[in-house]
Parts: structure tokens; sequence; C-alpha cells
């Protein structure tokens, strides 16, 4: 499936989490992921059509309407998506196109830093406020004290501006959220065992 | 018109369901439940819903019929209770007891999703987390937990 220029494969939107970097954030986890890493949180937001191809004007409606005041974009892997994810993140600079302006913007990638382009590190440097990048290792699992987002050693947490810079004392941590028609999303860094117990079975319909 | 529902549901355990009663409002003396699945409810027209495992009594919140949850044949609850007291006399129990629901929402989903709250609640505690449950302003439940 190939996605055309102006849009972003989007899997879901979530507002108000309070895991996936400080504040009150919403999340826009977009699919498609080729780095199959073990153990990896999402790993039904691997394949592309796990998402719609959504235009990027609608994805600017959508956290307007929210009145979203913070932004983590997550995956599947949004650099796969770079070029999208860039004007993205260029108009939500522009008022126009998103009023009132979003304060924080992070990113979660499984890129190291060393395999991203100069020319998209760069503009992330200039449009991120913060950004993890790298693979998730299982076999080097923080113990989730104080250690901002990351959720392997491994990672990199990057402060582009000092807006974020309470994302490294963050406490990793993990959300149920339910809706009032009982529907349950879980976020944030739970562990199998912990996903495995938050089933349907036990009335958490994800 | 007044009429037995039934909801069906994704709960299993008796007991957590009993639990989210006493978040929308009921005391512990107000909830039984039996493992025995010996509990038995009245319908507003006097009909028996036999075979409960969980059941408050009409008198308890001045509806028209008991509130009772069965065991289905997959292990789930069904919920029998009277359409009217869903939207009338549970809810508004509910409410006066302090229990926030949305506009709108039944006194079956608001149940239902402290139902889901509580077993999140317990799964994180079971991996050995400090979750808490919060009620947010547009009508969702958070639970949450920091490693």
């Amino acid at each position: 499936m190939a996605i055309s220029a102006g849009f972003l494969n989007v899997a879901n939107i979530l507002h108000n989490s309070r895991v996936n970097g400080p504040g009150n954030r919403t999340v826009l986890h977009l699919a498609g992921c080729t780095l199959g890493c073990v153990g990896c949180f999402n790993p039904e937001l691997w394949k592309k059509d796990a998402g719609t191809p959504t235009r990027i004007n609608d994805v600017l409606s959508t956290l307007r309407a929210a009145r979203a005041e913070h932004l983590t974009i997550s995956g599947g892997e949004p650099l796969q998506q770079a070029e999208a994810v860039l004007e993205l993140l260029h108009r939500l600079r522009d008022s126009s196109y998103c009023d009132p302006r979003i304060k924080t913007v992070m990113l979660f990638s499984g890129y190291y830093l060393h395999e991203i382009s100069a020319g998209v590190l760069a503009m992330l440097g200039e449009y991120l406020d913060a950004g993890v990048f790298g693979r998730y290792e299982p076999n080097s699992v923080l113990k989730f004290s104080g250690v901002g987002p990351a959720s392997s050693t491994n990672q990199h947490v990057v402060l582009f501006t000092n807006k974020l810079q309470s994302v490294e004392a963050q406490p990793a941590g993990v959300e149920v959220l339910i809706a009032p028609n009982a529907t349950a999303v879980t976020t944030g860094f739970p562990s199998k065992s912990l996903i495995g117990l938050l089933s349907a079975e036990k009335g958490v319909t994800q | 018109m007044s009429h037995l529902m039934i909801a069906r549901s994704q709960a299993r355990n008796p007991a957590v369901l009993a639990c989210a009663l006493q978040r929308m409002g009921f005391s512990s003396e107000q909830v039984s439940i039996s493992y025995d699945e010996n509990l038995i409810g009245v319908t507003f027209a006097g009909q028996n819903i036999v075979d409960c495992v969980v059941l408050v009594k009409k008198r308890e919140f001045r509806g028209y019929g008991d509130f009772a949850a069965k065991k289905a044949e997959d292990g789930t609850l069904e919920l029998h209770l009277d359409d009217m007291d869903n939207v009338g006399a549970l809810k508004n129990y509910s409410i006066t007891s302090g229990a926030s629901l949305v506009p709108g929402q039944k006194f079956t989903e608001r149940l239902l999703q402290w139902y889901a709250a509580l077993e999140a609640e317990g799964a994180m505690l079971q991996e050995g987390l400090s979750p808490e449950i919060t009620e947010e302003t547009d009508g969702q439940l958070r639970v949450m937990a920091s490693y």
C-alpha cells in the first residue's frame, strides 16, 4: 500500500495520555514499521494496513478540535514516513493551520541517530522538543526508574529545546484509559505479562 | 413500558463486579455474592431470576426490579435488570451516592467501565505496581502506574 504525499498513515490518535511524555499529551500512532524489534510494545502497528491514509490537514483538524496541548508521535515507525511527519511538524508551527498552538512535540523512533539522514535530523531538531531514538532491546530493558520515556537502556533521549527537560526525570509508566462505553486503550510501557493480564478475557475490552 | 433487560458483558468475576457496584454507590451490605449461584432476584412482573451470583435487591435503590448478575455458558456475566432502572432508579441512586456518570450514560455502561478499571488495577497490582484510578472530566476512567 503506497501512501500519497500529504498523507500520514494513521493507526489512531489518543487524547489525554499521561505516560507518553510529560503533561497531558495527544499521541499520534502511525502505522508501518519494518524494524521488527523483538518485544516491541506495538507489533500490531508494524503492518501498513494497520493504519488509514489520512490527510495531514485532517490530522491538524483533529488536534485542533481536541484542543491538544502536547503531542507525541509514535508508531509504528514515524520516520518511515518522514516526509509527511516533517510536513506535519512544519504546519504545527503555523497558527493558521493549528490554533491553539501545540506547546511541545516529542517523537519516538526506533532509528538510532546515526541512521537518520543529516537533513531529516536537522529538521527534527528544528521542530521537536524531545525525541527518543533507537531500537527497543528486550535484553537491556530499564527498570523504569527516573529514566524518562526510553524503554531500553540503549535508547537515547534527546532534548532539542529546554521545554521538556522534565522528560528525563519522568518515570516510565503504563495507563489504561477506559471510555464511557467501557472500551479500553492501554498505552505507555506495559510489560508482556501485564498485557496478558489486561486481556479482553478480564473484561478490559481493548 | 418497564421490562427486564439482559446485558451481555465481558465481565467474569463476581467479586470484581461487586466492587464495581460499590464504586457506583452501593455498600458491601447492599450487594450479595454467591459463588454457588444460588441467589434469586425478582423482576417487576414478579418473575424469579434464578442462579444469580450477584444481587442487589430493588428496595435498596427503590427500583422496579432487582439487579442481578448470572453466569452465561461461556463464563461471562449477564446483567439482569429493569430497563427503566438502568436509566432511572439505579442511575439516580448512584448519582445521589456520589458516583459520576457522563450525561446520557446508562447505569450498566458506567458499571462495566468501573469493572474494567478495577480489573486493570488488579492486573497492575499483580505486576507489583501501585496504580491509581482517576475519573477524568470527559468521563474516561484512567488507571495509571509508574515503574
